[in-house]
């Protein structure tokens, strides 16, 4: 830069900067654009819709364990032999059994949406919304974009990752199993050891893949002449999965191979290490905690401590990753602030 | 019945849009664009000084955001629908702009992508050493803390008044005017330094 101009100037010629108008462009984007406006219309009325149903099912909940406590509370009397001791302590509540944990019949879980990530549910696609939690049903099917990723939360606290440009439905989910369709792309699955009567299934064109209890990868990329028009591969990383060859028998495949369902053969792993997450930054669990105290001082009505604390997180921390949240909050925790104060 | 963008039906108002954007009314999606798409076209090219190759995701994000703030009720109604997108944009621009630092793409950018803008087509030198310096206050101003960087570019490149900024961003005047003299401050000792950084 020979001819150094100010700042001040610098700023002046950017205010002045032209901008050319684009018809075409305007045009070429329209119809992608306003199918996502109205998906995104569509998600986000039917997740406040949810939010508010999961607030009244909380509630009645609420209400229902306090009459319960109550009704217990006055129909428990002591036994003539019972020591003080024991009077003064309640007994525990029974703990259901993983086992039972992993019978109910919960949904799965679609979160931690990543990018423009489709759901269609009933023919109807609306885009996930970060930071929801969308519960799935039979039929469900969901795309992820090349750059964008989501999580499905399975009953029994284990995780499917689904990664970029999949498409994966819910096919089946009942007690005793879940069920998913692959048709394309590659998912990551970490699932605790299951009990014998529970099942997850992932099902691909051309395999059918059923955990027992493992991480694992399963690929399936399209393969033109191939015959179910795909390729599907598997990769266990820890415990042992069933894979079967569409109408063949099946094979076990254990921690540190890979099966591919051209071959029907499994083979050892290179030893090649696990791509791992980047490092967090040490910072990050204060993050969390302060925008975390946030959101509890904003539940809890006190709007000026959590405008305080997301300005403090949002000063210590300027590129934090919970940068866009934080500021969305600290606007509407500021306009509550101002519109309280234009009531008084 | 809403939207629809008849030839008959009279333009919908923003209020009007913003009723049924909370109502969950996915029939006002076009009117929506057309109302909005320029705005947001305009200041994503303000923020970057190009359409990036990535011009047409930023636009959908922008859009995005824009739907969620009106849906979430984020917007107060003190300013106009239209200020209102701008200030989404620019925000989602400047936080594409300063992911793109950490990611050190910034220059990479700059190489592959032939800019649009032209200050003096008379004289070639004279406009690449603008374009440099512009993408020089644009890196800089990427660098600085969010709300200082807004407040700047709301001021300064869009030309909002400090009372609409402080409205939009719910801070006082006398905040909005403290981030706007502390981010001229900050910018200009920002710029100085990088350009003597790249003289020597």
């Amino acid at each position: 830069m020979t001819d150094r101009t100010s700042s001040p100037n610098l700023l002046r010629s950017w205010r002045a900067m032209g901008v050319p108008v684009d018809d075409e462009l305007r045009d070429a984007l329209s119809e992608r654009t306003v199918v996502t406006i109205a998906a995104t219309i569509r998600v986000s009325s039917a997740n406040r819709s949810r939010r508010r149903w999961t607030r009244l099912l909380l509630a009645a909940a609420g209400v229902a364990g306090a009459a319960l406590a109550a009704y217990t509370a006055s129909s428990w009397r002591p036994s003539s032999d019972a020591q003080p001791a024991q009077l003064a302590s309640p007994a525990p509540a029974a703990q259901p059994t993983r086992a039972q944990a992993e019978l109910t019949n919960e949904p799965i879980q679609a979160r931690d949406a990543v990018g423009t990530v489709m759901l269609d549910s009933g023919g109807s696609p609306t885009i996930l919304e970060s930071g929801a939690r969308v519960p799935l049903a039979v039929g469900d099917a969901l795309t992820t974009p090349k750059d964008g990723n989501v999580t499905l939360e399975l009953a029994h606290r284990g995780q499917v990752k689904v990664l970029p440009t999949t498409e994966i439905s819910l096919v089946k989910d009942s007690p005793k199993e879940h069920r998913l369709r692959v048709r394309a792309g590659r998912v990551d699955v970490d699932v605790p050891k299951l009990q014998p009567e529970r099942r997850l299934v992932l099902d691909t064109p051309d395999a059918e893949v059923t955990v027992v209890g493992t991480a694992f990868e399963v690929g399936v990329a399209e393969v033109e002449g191939a015959e179910y028009g795909t390729h599907t591969t598997v990769r266990v990383h820890r415990g042992v999965v069933h894979v079967a060859r569409r109408g063949r028998a099946g094979a076990l495949v254990r921690a540190g191979e890979s099966w591919d369902s051209q071959s029907g053969a499994s083979t050892p792993m290179p030893s090649v290490k696990r791509s791992r997450p980047p490092a967090r930054s040490g910072t990050l669990r204060a993050e969390n905690a302060l925008f975390r105290a946030a959101v509890d001082a904003r539940n809890a009505g006190d709007d000026a401590r959590a405008v305080a604390l997301l300005e403090s997180l949002l000063q210590k921390y300027p590129d934090t990753v919970l940068g866009q949240e934080a500021q969305l909050e600290l606007s509407r925790a500021r306009a509550r602030l101002i519109g309280a104060t234009l009531r008084d | 019945m809403l939207g629809g963008g008849g030839s008959d039906a009279p333009p919908l108002s923003d209020e009007q849009l913003i009723e049924a954007v909370q109502s969950g009314d996915d029939r006002v999606a076009r009117d929506l664009y057309d109302r909005l798409f320029t705005v947001v076209d305009h200041t994503l090219y303000r923020v970057f000084g190009r359409r990036e190759p990535d011009h047409e995701d930023l636009v959908q994000a922008a859009f995005e955001q824009i739907v969620l703030t009106l849906s979430r009720r984020s917007f107060a109604r003190a300013c106009s629908l239209r200020t209102w997108a701008s200030t989404v944009t620019s925000n989602v621009a400047l936080n594409a702009l300063r992911s793109r630092r950490r990611e050190r793409r910034v220059l990479d950018h700059t190489a592959e992508v032939e800019p649009e803008m032209h200050v003096s087509r008379l004289d070639p030198e004279r406009d690449a050493d603008a374009r440099a310096q512009l993408d020089v206050l644009r890196t800089e101003l990427a660098k600085m803390s969010l709300d200082r960087a807004q407040a700047l570019f709301l001021h300064d490149v869009l030309g909002h008044d400090l009372a609409e900024i402080a409205l939009i961003t719910g801070v006082s005047v006398a905040a909005a005017q403290s981030r706007l003299v502390r981010g001229r401050k900050e910018l200009h000792r920002r710029v100085d330094r990088a350009v003597q950084r790249g003289v020597r």
